[in-house]
């Protein structure tokens, strides 16, 4: 970390008025410039700069707060060779550890009232902040500080390392997670999407600073990285903030493929021994996320299954053992996506609900909805969608996701009130036919199954 | 839809800042003063613009729209909450909006099969001084939404009484063998005598067994009324949203409920002691503290934040379509009830329990009567305004508070003068507050069960 550079930069890019570094206009902007495009404008601003690094804005004011986050595209658990689970992980919990300018972003985002939170997914990890709008300015500096040039030393590197044991061994205690992981794990032979992004005690005993920065050097790349900040925010200041802020450019690094396995719908049982419940998770493998018009009627299949009240597996799984926390998705990813349940509970027979799941899979698809049915359903899952981005934070983590996996003008934050936009547009295009034929071409297949004995686990032959 | 809403949850953050605190106080005698804040929350950190009207019953309508979203937020308080129960029916708010929730509106279909047919969601929570209903929906669907929650609010449907009080018997069951309720419920036993705030949320299988049809008819009559009935509009909502919210309510009598019974004071000490099938002991320590629209209101969130917060005050008063909470360590402020209270909620995985109940013995002494450094209480206000700004970023959250605003005697405008009122906090305020309310404490401690009991 070099502050003074920022410093200096700040300084002159502040006299660039013209902002020469923005090699595209904002979208509102380009269409403007267009001219023909009759849809509305995008109410967020998306910008590139010459370097690569990808920046959205977008004003929210319904509560004086701001969601800053830092998107890095790359995969959880390294660059060839052998896969080091944990490893992405490790590298972003070090950078909300160090310090410079003698304080970490973890202190300062608390010591101004903020929240600081670190979430690593297969291909993508995300450093965020909440925080009241008046402090925004300051910690989107620190943030794009850190997170856009880091320079770790041991002690951030220790302190990562404590923090990644605890959120290992905090993670086999929550049997979504480990249904979850296990399923990928099932899923893909190879690759990122194989290996859990909390990795083991195992590799972590392996992990050395050298390799997180290795790891961050070749990863934190601005090509690979997006900027977003929504809520009660200063659209220009975050510009010129981000300009001040920007690394150099560097070459990106190709995220490794993931294979799909030749899986059978045999469970696999787990030898985890920390969870006492039983529990079961089935998953399909999707459409890629470029086919946009599957992605969102798999979207609109998963609320339909499984939202947590209306979802009709929801209801049928619960009724067949009270208390089951059951939840599902359809994870849209690059290729291909990924559908999957899973269910756990202390009443759960996991034998017994991997054929509940699958009977009221087979009937509730064994035909095209009405079109009542569907309208109704469809009305519902835009609902639903529509109250689950309500927050500047939920805004801000779909653009997040969507540019992480190539597709953010697909993002379903990029709509407004009249429901304008690329992912909307895809939801009005659905009919009933067309989501059969889709549910049929994918989750008529034969799922993966892995399962989570109830009580003691002593069964062997998981991942 | 994206994978990265796994495993995101609202918030309800608890820190272990709590072993830190007496250390936190009693650094303040030596490290020397960190350079005091230079950001502060301007005049134009604020919410949305708000709105409200009176109607003549002494209804409320508030309003504050945020037209980028395409859904309208409702919530509805009801002068209906657990404070207002007589303390022998303790379960009949609870049973009451259960049944509300599940009295049919369209044909057969019950409000909440209504409500999800047409996307939306409702879900009631039960506080101190209201029944707080929470709808939340598309624009369309408002008016007829609005409409049906009117109706099945002012006559539920009786007949779902043995089912939904089957159900608050299992929830009531449920909460007494949660270790943190039960350490709560004994605060508020000791804290709320004489009202049915000192019950617990959902009653007990003594109460609850002996509420009938008439009960609930009772505490329905009770609590109709237009004086006290508040309906908070966030998200899309538009003027004539506001006006149909005002007819749809102007016909609610005019009376004020009766007023809430005021419990004893607590004069002294007290220790209560409950056992339970838990692997460490829990220990809340509850003091008073003053309410929300109290001139010490702010005082008392910064002292809360030197505490360590665990939560805000919806941590332990949550929605009818969430969990239980099982874990909460740190300072839980409840401002709702009057009188308030600040409970320090200690243990679980605590390894040093004895040493945290001294560390905060210590701590508040000397909130009480030290000087503290001007660089700790700078952040501790940062602190109580991060939470307070961090805490209202969804529609619910945000129709609470403009809710619980536009009740204040300053109207909408209480939402942002709280924060200027916690950036003008000085140490002295911090001093008295703390010696009027940080005093008389009872602590209610929760212990592993032996064998056999």
């Amino acid at each position: 970390m070099k502050p003074n550079r920022v410093g200096a930069r700040r300084g002159l890019l502040a006299l660039a008025a013209t902002c020469s570094l923005f090699v595209c206009a904002s979208t509102a902007r380009a269409q403007d410039a267009v001219g023909s495009a009759p849809a509305a404008a995008s109410p967020e601003a998306t910008t590139q700069l010459s370097d690569g690094l990808t920046l959205v804005t977008r004003k929210a004011t319904a509560s004086p707060t701001a969601a800053l986050e830092v998107w890095i595209k790359c995969p959880s658990s390294g660059y060839g060779g052998p896969p080091r689970p944990g490893l992405a992980r490790l590298t972003a919990l070090a950078i909300v550890e160090q310090k410079s300018g003698g304080s970490s972003l973890r202190t300062d985002a608390r010591a101004a009232g903020a929240q600081v939170a670190v979430s690593v997914y297969h291909e993508s990890t995300e450093i965020a902040i909440l925080a009241p709008s008046y402090v925004s300015g300051s910690l989107l500096d620190k943030l794009m500080r850190e997170a856009l040039h880091p320079q770790l030393d041991q002690k951030a590197f220790d302190a990562a390392r404590q923090r990644l044991a605890a959120q290992q061994v905090a993670s086999l205690d929550m049997p979504d997670e480990v249904l979850r992981d296990s399923l990928f794990a099932r899923i893909f032979a190879s690759g990122p999407l194989h290996d859990s992004s909390y990795g083991d005690p195992k590799t972590l005993t392996g992990l050395t600073l050298a390799d997180v920065t290795a790891f961050a050097t070749r990863a934190y790349v601005p090509a690979e990285e997006i900027v977003v900040a929504v809520g009660d925010v200063d659209v220009s200041d975050v510009a010129v903030r981000t300009q001040a802020a920007a690394p150099a450019a560097a070459p990106a690094e190709a995220i490794p493929e993931s294979s799909v396995a030749s899986y059978t719908d045999a469970p696999l049982s787990l030898t985890r021994s920390s969870i006492d419940v039983g529990g079961v998770a089935l998953g399909w493998p999707g459409p890629p996320i470029a086919d946009e018009r599957a992605a969102t009627a798999m979207d609109f299949l998963s609320d339909y299954l499984t939202h947590p009240s209306e979802g009709v597996l929801s209801k049928i799984v619960n009724a067949a053992a009270s208390g089951t926390d059951f939840s599902g998705q359809f994870v849209t990813l690059r290729n291909p996506g990924v559908f999957y349940v899973t269910a756990s509970g202390d009443k759960v027979d996991p034998t017994i609900t991997v054929g509940v799941i699958r009977d009221a899979m087979r009937n509730v698809l064994r035909k095209p909805l009405s079109d009542e049915e569907f309208a109704r359903a469809r009305t519902a899952y835009v609902n639903h969608l529509l109250g689950s981005m309500q927050t500047a934070q939920s805004l801000a983590d779909n653009y997040g996701w969507y540019f992480s996996q190539g597709a953010l003008p697909y993002s379903p934050s990029s709509t407004d009130a009249a429901l304008s936009g690329q992912y909307f547009t895809a939801v009005q295009s659905l009919t009933s036919q067309y989501v059969y034929g889709i549910a049929s071409r994918y989750l008529q297949a034969k799922p993966a199954v892995v399962i989570l004995p109830r009580g003691p686990i002593h069964v062997s032959g998981g991942p | 839809m994206s994978s990265q809403v796994i495993g995101r949850s609202r918030t309800r953050l608890a820190f272990s800042l709590f072993a830190a605190v007496a250390v936190a106080l009693l650094a303040c005698a030596r490290a020397a003063s960190a350079a005091a804040p230079t950001q502060t929350p301007s005049a134009q950190m604020v919410f949305g613009t708000a709105t409200q009207v009176r109607l003549r019953n002494g209804v409320i309508v508030a309003s504050q729209p945020a037209s980028y979203l395409p859904i309208v937020g409702i919530q509805l308080f009801v002068p209906a909450g657990l404070a207002q129960q007589p303390p022998n029916k303790a379960g009949v708010a609870g049973l009451t909006a259960a049944l509300v929730l599940h009295t049919p509106v369209d044909g057969k279909m019950t409000l909440l099969q209504t409500v999800a047919a047409n996307g939306g969601s409702i879900s009631y929570t039960l506080d101190p001084a209201d029944t707080r209903y929470y709808l939340e929906c598309s624009p369309e669907a408002f008016g007829r939404l609005l409409h049906a929650l009117r109706v099945a609010l002012t006559h539920p449907d009786l007949s779902q009484l043995a089912a939904q009080r089957a159900a608050a018997l299992a929830r009531a069951d449920a909460l007494t063998r949660n270790p943190l309720e039960a350490a709560y419920a004994m605060v508020r036993q000791v804290r709320y005598r004489g009202t049915g705030f000192a019950q617990p949320d959902h009653g007990s299988s003594l109460t609850l067994s002996t509420l009938g049809a008439s009960d609930v008819n009772a505490f329905v009559t009770a609590s109709i009324r237009g004086n006290g009935t508040i309906v908070a509009l966030e998200g899309a909502v538009t003027q004539a949203m506001v006006d149909s919210a005002s007819q749809e309510f102007q016909g609610l009598p005019a009376a004020s409920p009766a007023p809430v019974p005021t419990p004893a004071g607590v004069g002294r000490q007290h220790q209560v002691i409950a056992h339970r099938d838990i692997a460490a002991p829990w220990v809340a320590i509850a003091y008073a503290a003053p309410t929300q629209y109290s001139p010490d209101f702010a005082a008392m969130l910064v002292i809360e934040a030197m505490l360590g917060s665990g939560g805000d005050v919806h941590a332990l008063n949550y929605e009818s379509d969430e969990l239980t909470p099982t874990d909460f360590i740190g300072a839980y402020y409840q401002y709702e009830a009057t009188p308030g209270s600040m409970i320090v909620f200690l243990g679980g995985e605590d390894e040093n329990l004895d040493q945290s109940v001294r560390d905060l013995t210590l701590g508040i002494a000397r909130l009480r009567g030290a000087e503290l450094q001007p660089s700790f209480i700078d952040e501790a206000k940062k602190k109580a305004l991060g939470d307070y700004y961090l805490s209202v970023t969804r529609l619910d959250d945000l129709g609470w508070l403009l809710g619980r605003a536009a009740a204040s005697p300053e109207g909408v405008a209480f939402e942002n003068n709280v924060p200027q009122r916690i950036t003008s906090v000085t140490a002295e305020d911090i001093r008295r507050v703390a010696r009027r309310y940080l005093q008389n404490e009872t602590i209610a401690i929760v212990l592993p069960q032996a064998a056999g009991q």
